[in-house]
Order: C-alpha cells, then sequence, then structure tokens
C-alpha cells in the first residue's frame, strides 16, 4: 500500500515538472509570434492555437502534483474549532468526497472521448488543429490521474503526510 | 424542484462541502456532477462535460501561468526585495508608506493585465512577504493586496467589461473609458483607509527602521534606483500594449521574458532558480485553474434549470422606484457572487437586467461600471472569493484563508461605499467617456 | 404541450436576440394554440457553441438555433454550408438556397451522415452579412495587401490569405484593445449595427458596408424524436414559423444596419467603404480557388459545395 502511495506521488510530481517545459514553450512562441507578427508583418496561422494547447496541457497534467503537495483551494476554519483528531477525520472524509466528484466526471467524460475517438474533430482554423480530439482524451486521462492521487492521499498514514510545501494550502 | 430551492440546496451544500475541508473546485464538481445527473439522469453529463472542455480552450487565462511565473522569478531574485526597501525608503517617515504605495503600483498592474488572478498573485508573491517583513500589519496587508489587486477588472482592459459589453450589447471602448474614475476612486478609497488606519494605531504601519529614511527627500531620491529595474519592466510590459505591438495576452509573456533578463541583469539568474520557479508556477496555476473547472460546471446547470426566468421573475414582480430595481440588482448579483464563478453572473444576469436597465431610462454603460464594481466586491466575498483564493494559492503557508476573508470584509465595505457613491453620482463613471 | 428549448448562437444583448424571443418566441405559441412554445438561450448558455449536438441528442436541448460554421472541425463540408465566403451578395439569396434552393436538404444529408438519425433540419437562412471592422481604408483587392487581419474561421483566413492580407488569429478578448492600439489593422466581427454598438467603429473607422466575405449561415434543427414526436399540423406551424421569423428578423436587421450607416455617413466621422462590383466579382473568383481546396477535404464538402454551384448557376451568380 505504502509503495502505491510512493509510487504515485513520483508519477504526479514528475508530470507536474514537466509542465514547466511547456508553460517555457508557450512564453517562447509568443515571443515569436510578436516578433514575426510586429517586426515582420508576416503573422503564423499556427502558434495562438499552439500555445492554447501546450498550456492546456500543463493545465491536465498538473493535476497530480496539485493533489499530491495538497496545493487545492481549501477552508480550514473548521479545525480549529474541532480539534486533531476529529478535524483528521474529516480530512478523509473530505477526500473520499473529492473521489466520488472527479470519479464522476470521469466517468461522465468517458464518453465525449470515446465519440470523438471514433470521428476525430479538428478546429476549424486555419491550422485546423485537432485540439478538440486532443483535449476530449487527455481531459479522461487527467481526471484518471486526479482520483489515483486522491486514493494516494487517502492512503498516505496521517504521520507520514508530506508536509506542505513552503507556500501549502492545507 | 423548482429554481428557488434548487438555488438554496447548491448553496448549502456549497457552504456543508466547504466546512468539512473538500477542496473548493472538487467542492463545484462534486455539486454539479450530482445535480446533473440528480436532474437529468446520464444525459445531463454534458451539461458537466462541455463547461470542463471549454475552460481548456479559455484564451484569456493563458496570460496567468505568465504572470505567476513572472512574480516567481521576480521573487527569487532579489530585485522584489530591493523594490519595498527602496519605496520603504522614499516614502521617508510616512506611516503607512509602503502599503499605499503597493496600492498605486497595483493600479499600475491594472492597467497592463485584464484578469484578476494575474494582478493578485504578481502581488501577493512580491509585495505581502515584503510588507510582513517590514512589519506591516497582516490583515491589513492582506486586504489592500486583495482590493487593490482586483481593480485588473475594473480598470482598462478588462476582461470583466468586454464579456459585459458582448453580452448586453454596449461599446467596449465606452466601458473601458468609464471603468478608469471609479478603478481610482476606489484606490482612493482603500489609500484613504491605510491612512486612516495607520493614525489611528501606527502600529499597524510602521516607519521602515533604517537610517536612510532620516535623509532629506534629495538624498532619499538617490534610492530610486532600486526602481529602476522593476519599473523598466512594468513600462516594457505597458508600452508593448499601448504601443500596439502585442495583445494584452502576449504582453504577459514578455513580462515573463523581461523578469529573466532582470534577474540576469542583477546576475541572480540561475538555472535551479528557474526550474523552482516553474514548479511554483505549475503548482499555484493548477490550484487556480483546478477550481475554476469546478466552478464554470455549474454554469449550463444552473442555467438550464431556470436561472435566468427565476430571475425575470423576480423583476417582474416588483413594484418600485427605478433605483430601486436597480439597488434589487445589484443584491441578486452580490448573492450569486457567493456561489458562482463570475462568467457564470454575466450569463444569468445580463440577459436579463441590461434590458430592464435600458426600459428604465438608465444609462447601460453606467450599469456595466456598476456591474464591474460589483464584480469587485464578488472578487473579495466569501465563500466564494476568487482572489482570496489566489492570493492564498501564494501566500506565505501560515496564512489562512480564514485570516484572508476576515482580512478583506472593511474593503468590501469600502467597495460598497464606492458602488453606492457610483450610483448616486452616475458622472464619476459618465464623465470621462462623455468628454 | 411540447416546450422547445434552443440555444441560439447570438449573444443575448444582440437585437437578434431579443427579437426573436420578444416578438416571435410567443407567436409560434399562438400559431399552436399553445401546443408548442418555445424558449430561447444566448449562445453558451447551456453547452459550448460547439457542442450543442451532443446536447440535442441528449435532450437536454430540443434544438438550436446555431451557426453551421461552428460545426467545421466535425467536418469540412460544414465551413462551406455554413458560411461560403465571398460567395453570396446578399442574405436574400442564402435564404432562397435553403428554403428552395437545396440548401436544407444538402444540410439534412450532411447531418445524417455526420451523426445518423439524430437531428431533424427544419430551416435554415443567413439573416445579414457580416461588416469587416477596419483601421485602414480597404477600397479593393488591391488594397488587402499586407493588412493584419484578425479571422478565425479557416475558410476566411485562407480566402484573405489569398488577396495578399496577412491573418492573424487571437483570442477574442484581445481583439478590441489590439484594433484600438494597433496591433491588427482590421477584424472581422459582426453585422454593422453589432459592430456599431459594441464600439467597434469607434476604434475602427473605416468599416466596410456592405462586406466583403461572410455570412454566417444559421440552422434551426429539433433533435429527431422531438420532430417525429408532433402531430403534421404542428411540424407545419413550425416549419412556417421559422422561415416567417428568419424572413422578417432579416428585413429588421437590414433595416437596423442601413439606418446606422446613414447616421454614421451623416456625422461624418466615420468612412463607410462600399467596394464595386467589380471588386467583389474579382474577391469571388479569389474566394473560388479556397471554396475548392476545401471541398477537395471530404466527399461531403465536395456534395456541399457542388450544391452551392447548382443554385448559383440558376441565379446567375456563376456562368454555367
Ligand atoms: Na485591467
Ligand atoms: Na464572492
Amino acid at each position: 500500500m505504502q509503495a502505491y502511495v510512493t509510487i504515485m506521488g513520483k508519477v504526479s510530481v514528475f508530470l507536474g515538472k514537466v509542465c514547466g517545459v511547456f508553460y517555457l514553450a508557450a512564453i517562447a512562441l509568443s515571443l515569436y509570434e510578436v516578433f514575426m507578427r510586429y517586426v515582420l508583418g508576416a503573422p503564423t496561422s499556427w502558434t495562438s492555437e499552439t500555445i492554447m494547447v501546450l498550456v492546456a496541457t500543463a493545465w491536465m497534467l498538473c493535476v497530480g502534483a496539485v493533489t499530491q503537495q495538497r496545493r487545492h483551494i481549501t477552508v480550514t476554519t473548521m479545525e480549529l474549532l474541532l480539534g486533531e483528531k476529529l478535524w483528521g477525520r474529516m480530512k478523509k472524509l473530505a477526500i473520499l468526497l473529492s473521489m466520488v466528484g472527479v470519479a464522476g466526471l470521469t466517468v461522465m467524460l468517458w464518453e465525449p472521448m470515446v465519440k470523438v475517438l471514433k470521428a476525430p474533430q479538428t478546429t476549424g482554423s486555419a491550422f485546423d488543429p485537432y485540439t478538440p480530439t486532443y483535449v476530449k482524451t487527455m481531459l479522461v486521462g487527467s481526471a484518471v490521474l486526479y482520483f489515483l492521487q486522491l486514493l494516494a492521499n487517502l492512503l498516505t498514514p496521517s504521520t507520514k503526510r508530506h508536509t506542505p510545501a513552503g507556500l501549502g494550502v492545507e | 424542484m423548482g429554481i428557488e430551492l434548487v438555488t438554496l440546496y447548491i448553496v448549502s451544500a456549497l457552504f456543508i462541502l466547504m466546512a468539512i475541508g473538500v477542496p473548493l473546485g472538487a467542492s463545484t464538481l462534486l455539486i454539479s456532477v450530482a445535480t446533473a445527473y440528480l436532474a437529468y439522469g446520464s444525459n445531463g453529463f454534458i451539461l458537466v462535460t462541455s463547461a470542463v472542455t471549454k475552460v481548456m480552450d479559455k484564451q484569456t487565462l493563458v496570460a496567468v501561468p505568465f504572470f505567476v511565473f513572472m512574480a516567481n522569478i521576480m521573487e527569487r531574485s532579489g530585485v522584489a526585495k530591493e523594490l519595498f526597501n527602496s519605496m520603504a525608503i522614499l516614502g521617508g517617515r510616512m506611516r503607512g508608506g509602503v502599503a499605499v504605495q503597493t496600492c498605486l503600483v497595483a493600479v499600475v498592474l491594472a492597467a497592463m493585465s485584464g484578469i484578476v488572478g494575474g494582478e493578485i498573485v504578481l502581488l501577493g508573491l512580491i509585495a505581502l512577504p515584503q510588507m510582513f517583513r517590514l512589519g506591516y500589519d497582516r490583515k491589513l496587508s492582506i486586504g489592500v493586496l486583495c482590493a487593490s489587486g482586483s481593480l485588473a477588472t475594473l480598470i482598462p482592459p478588462s476582461v470583466v467589461l468586454i464579456v459585459y459589453g458582448a453580452e448586453a450589447g454596449v461599446s467596449v471602448r465606452d466601458l473601458f473609458t468609464a471603468g478608469v474614475v471609479p478603478g481610482m476612486l476606489l484606490a482612493g478609497l482603500y489609500i484613504g483607509y491605510v491612512l486612516f488606519r495607520v493614525r489611528l494605531n501606527p502600529a499597524i504601519g510602521p516607519i521602515y527602521d533604517s537610517p536612510e529614511t532620516q535623509l532629506p527627500l534629495i538624498q532619499r531620491l538617490a534610492y530610486l534606483k532600486g526602481l529602476i529595474l522593476p519599473f523598466l519592466l512594468i513600462f516594457g510590459v505597458l508600452g508593448s500594449i499601448y504601443g500596439g505591438i502585442a495583445t494584452v495576452t502576449e504582453s504577459a509573456a514578455i513580462g515573463a521574458v523581461g523578469s529573466l533578463i532582470v534577474a540576469a541583469a542583477r546576475r541572480e539568474l540561475t538555472t535551479k532558480g528557474v526550474r523552482e520557479a516553474l514548479w511554483a508556477t505549475t503548482l499555484t496555476t493548477g490550484s487556480i485553474l483546478w477550481l475554476i473547472i469546478g466552478a464554470v460546471s455549474l454554469v449550463g446547470i444552473y442555467n438550464l434549470m431556470g436561472g435566468t426566468r427565476f430571475l425575470s421573475g423576480i423583476l417582474t414582480g416588483l413594484d418600485m422606484a427605478p433605483i430601486m430595481v436597480i439597488i434589487v440588482m445589484m443584491l441578486i448579483i452580490f448573492f450569486l457572487g457567493t456561489f458562482l464563478e463570475w462568467i457564470a453572473i454575466v450569463f444569468i444576469t445580463v440577459p436579463v437586467f441590461a434590458p430592464v436597465v435600458v426600459q428604465l431610462g438608465y444609462d447601460p454603460v453606467w450599469f456595466g461600471i456598476l456591474f464591474a464594481m460589483n464584480i469587485q466586491i464578488y472578487m473579495l466575498s466569501p465563500p466564494f472569493g476568487p482572489a482570496c483564493f489566489y492570493l492564498k494559492s501564494v501566500a506565505p503557508k501560515d496564512v489562512t484563508l480564514q485570516e484572508i476573508f476576515l482580512a478583506v470584509m472593511p474593503f468590501i465595505g469600502l467597495q460598497i461605499i464606492g458602488l453606492a457613491l457610483v450610483m448616486i453620482f452616475p458622472q464619476i463613471a459618465l464623465w470621462l467617456p462623455g468628454l | 404541450e411540447t416546450v422547445l428549448k434552443i440555444q441560439s448562437s447570438a449573444q443575448s444583448g444582440a437585437y437578434e436576440y431579443s427579437y426573436l424571443e420578444d416578438e416571435w418566441g410567443k407567436r409560434l405559441s399562438a400559431m399552436t394554440g399553445g401546443e408548442v412554445t418555445v424558449e430561447f438561450f444566448p449562445i453558451n448558455a447551456i453547452v459550448d457553441r460547439n457542442e450543442t449536438p451532443e446536447a440535442v441528442m441528449a435532450g437536454v436541448l430540443s434544438g438550436d438555433l446555431n451557426s453551421v460554421a461552428y460545426f467545421t472541425g466535425r467536418n469540412p463540408a460544414f465551413a462551406i454550408m455554413g458560411d461560403l465566403i465571398a460567395g453570396y451578395d446578399s442574405p436574400e439569396q442564402v435564404q432562397t438556397f435553403c428554403r428552395h434552393g437545396g440548401g436544407r436538404e444538402a444540410l439534412q444529408e450532411l447531418w445524417d451522415s455526420v451523426l445518423p438519425d439524430a437531428m431533424h433540419v427544419v430551416g435554415c437562412g443567413a439573416v445579414s452579412k457580416e461588416a469587416l471592422v477596419s483601421t485602414v481604408e480597404i477600397r479593393g483587392v488591391a488594397d488587402l495587401e499586407g493588412v493584419k487581419i484578425r479571422s478565425p474561421s479557416g475558410l476566411a483566413a485562407t480566402v484573405f490569405q489569398k488577396a495578399g492580407a496577412a491573418p492573424v488569429s487571437m483570442s477574442i478578448s484581445d481583439v478590441f484593445t489590439s484594433l484600438e492600439k494597433g496591433v491588427i489593422d482590421a477584424a472581422d466581427a459582426s453585422a454593422y449595427i453589432n459592430n456599431s454598438t459594441s464600439g467597434f467603429h469607434q476604434v475602427a473607422k473605416y468599416p466596410l458596408y456592405p462586406g466583403i466575405h461572410s455570412m454566417a449561415v444559421r440552422q434551426f434543427v429539433l433533435n429527431k424524436g422531438v420532430w417525429e414526436g408532433m402531430s403534421d399540423d404542428q411540424k407545419l406551424a413550425v416549419e412556417t414559423w421559422f422561415y416567417a421569423a428568419y424572413d422578417d428578423l432579416r428585413r429588421q436587421l437590414d433595416l437596423q444596419d442601413k439606418q446606422q450607416v446613414q447616421a454614421d455617413q451623416a456625422a461624418g466621422d466615420i468612412t463607410v467603404v462600399d467596394w464595386s462590383q467589380e471588386e467583389r466579382d474579382k474577391f469571388r473568383v479569389l474566394a473560388t480557388e479556397a471554396w475548392e481546396e476545401t471541398a477537395a477535404k471530404s466527399p461531403e464538402a465536395r456534395k456541399a459545395l457542388d450544391a452551392h454551384y447548382d443554385f448559383m448557376k440558376k441565379i446567375g451568380l456563376l456562368k454555367p
């Protein structure tokens, strides 16, 4: 069980680190487009949509890392009122409820993915990338990642719990 | 189930889930998933998934990671610290000087961003730790940052005004022009409040305890050099927008690269620093984004279940003075702002309100500014106060969400005063576009 | 009683939306003795504008009154059916194409091949021609050279590129500031009256009217089960209602456009640019190449373009 927690955490953190590369690439492409349009007067048809895909990919991939680092924005007022033990149980319940929501989302996202994979869709622009197909598929992946990392958080004993990073939210 | 009950159920479910400690994004997601399923069975899935997919195509949000990255680089390099030391020295013996200066910086930043997330995160990363370090009262610092950082959607450019303009069929140019003075008015109220508070209790806005602050103004001006690099950066970004070089979104990327150049100029640019900044960017942006995903997933369901009809029902039942109708509209927007995402508020209220406003003989531009000012309140008001969430996502870890919510309360009061002023004196908004 | 829940492609603040809802919404109820009523939702209110077919199939919407071109990503044929850039001269021609020239049938056939047995196309048509907002004076094809023009649709971008312009793709929220500050020179936005109320003419003083490029075709589509559940009389009433509403809406929008153009010309601050027929014909020839390229992308697209050609030959827009 602890092996699962460790491995899942490593996967999530790795994917989270990959996101940084996507953001850097998006920044570089934005500048490239400004240069092409303003200096050369030759705007491209592909940068704006590519930037969107890069950034969207990072948004979807990061969910495991955000969950593993317990950075989802949460209200913790009750912790002060309830005492540590009861709050510890409520946190477990909170994770379970999150899992229900995310599992529901995964189920809902499944059919759109199957459909779009059968009949792939593009954006219909001049560049015409397969963004809708890609996003609908990736979303299922990220919802599953979210769920698996929530499960790992649930199984993490409170003594071994990862202390929130410097900017931790929980 | 009537829409009144649905509304009640959504609000109470949100409160309960939040109290249990379910993250906000997961709470809204769970509520929309459950509502869609209970109300429409598997046919309702599309209502949730369509909204979620749509977020991945929200081009206005592309600027958020760029701003967050810029802020992280500036925070990691010594430039933020030096900026605030210089500001403190320039402020001299003036109590609360840095808070006032931060508010002014926020106004300038508002002119280079159309979204709240970017500006709050920027201020939260750079200004908040520095204000704490300089000994400013925590609540005062947090409140000033959340409130002045939200000005991004009132002072042009503003995505809120663009979306309102499209929905209400009003000139974006007029809305932008009309937003300037009310934005300044709010900033003025915040500054006035800070000065008032430090006068009552000097301990909350300490004088920067360094010998330099004793120097005469002329000599203190030498410390302007600490402002040079940050201001070059700001003016570079502003210049790229107002000089017609880049779009507002692209200018955020220019700022990100600019911050790297500033760090390099100070010989503080390291691979490790960039890597850490990227990791922080990923986590901050991710927490904001998955919050938005949850919040947006409620839009379609609430609309389909009759959100807009509910409102027109309320309004047609009213038999009262026109200004009272406007006040009721403001209360409704305020109420919706406690649990919905702003784009949902626009979708639900503007189609119903805008025609009524015109029928009553009011200027829809003026109403648009009232709307945007109300969205300022929405940004801060608990439980669903995005500005507070954004600040939370970057604040030092001992800052809790409840502390932020308490800190913004007086500023919500100031926003209500500002809103009332523009309501009573429409010229505050309308004289500039009228010129 | 059947309640038709319809998501439209109009912004809630647009004249088009309120006119349909206020003036025509209640008429359907009157025409059917209260048996069929309609409830409109503005663009993106229930589902993303591109996903109305899925919502219609699931039954959460009864139908849509949506822009056909939004579905281009499903099949290039929707680009041709949805907005044959620079093809027709007026919305009347498009309405005639849809109602009497085989347009409705072609669209029905297209939906049957993309989503079999799901959608019934009640009708289609265009209600106005988009004007182009521009900060520079574009009097003809030659003036398009090097003009940075924001255009989201693929077919429009291709046509502008063939005319020597530089199509720019950017977020809709960036368009206004970009026009104002000169990041772009022109943008394809909406009908003249809409561009005017949105304040585009305050920053882009050389609008092209009547427009040269785009005329969005809207479809009025119902869930097939809903359609088949109606009696013959009700079906007839719904069909009649749609065409009457769209015909009327077209006239109203035309009137509004013209009134605004007159007012702007009288005020003298805005220069309304009207292309000569010769320039329009030149532009159509350039556009034909782009149509052909799009038609080559799928058999359905080829069929759709041929349907247009048939009709255009009939009315003399193309030489037989
Ligand atoms: Na702004
Ligand atoms: Na709020």
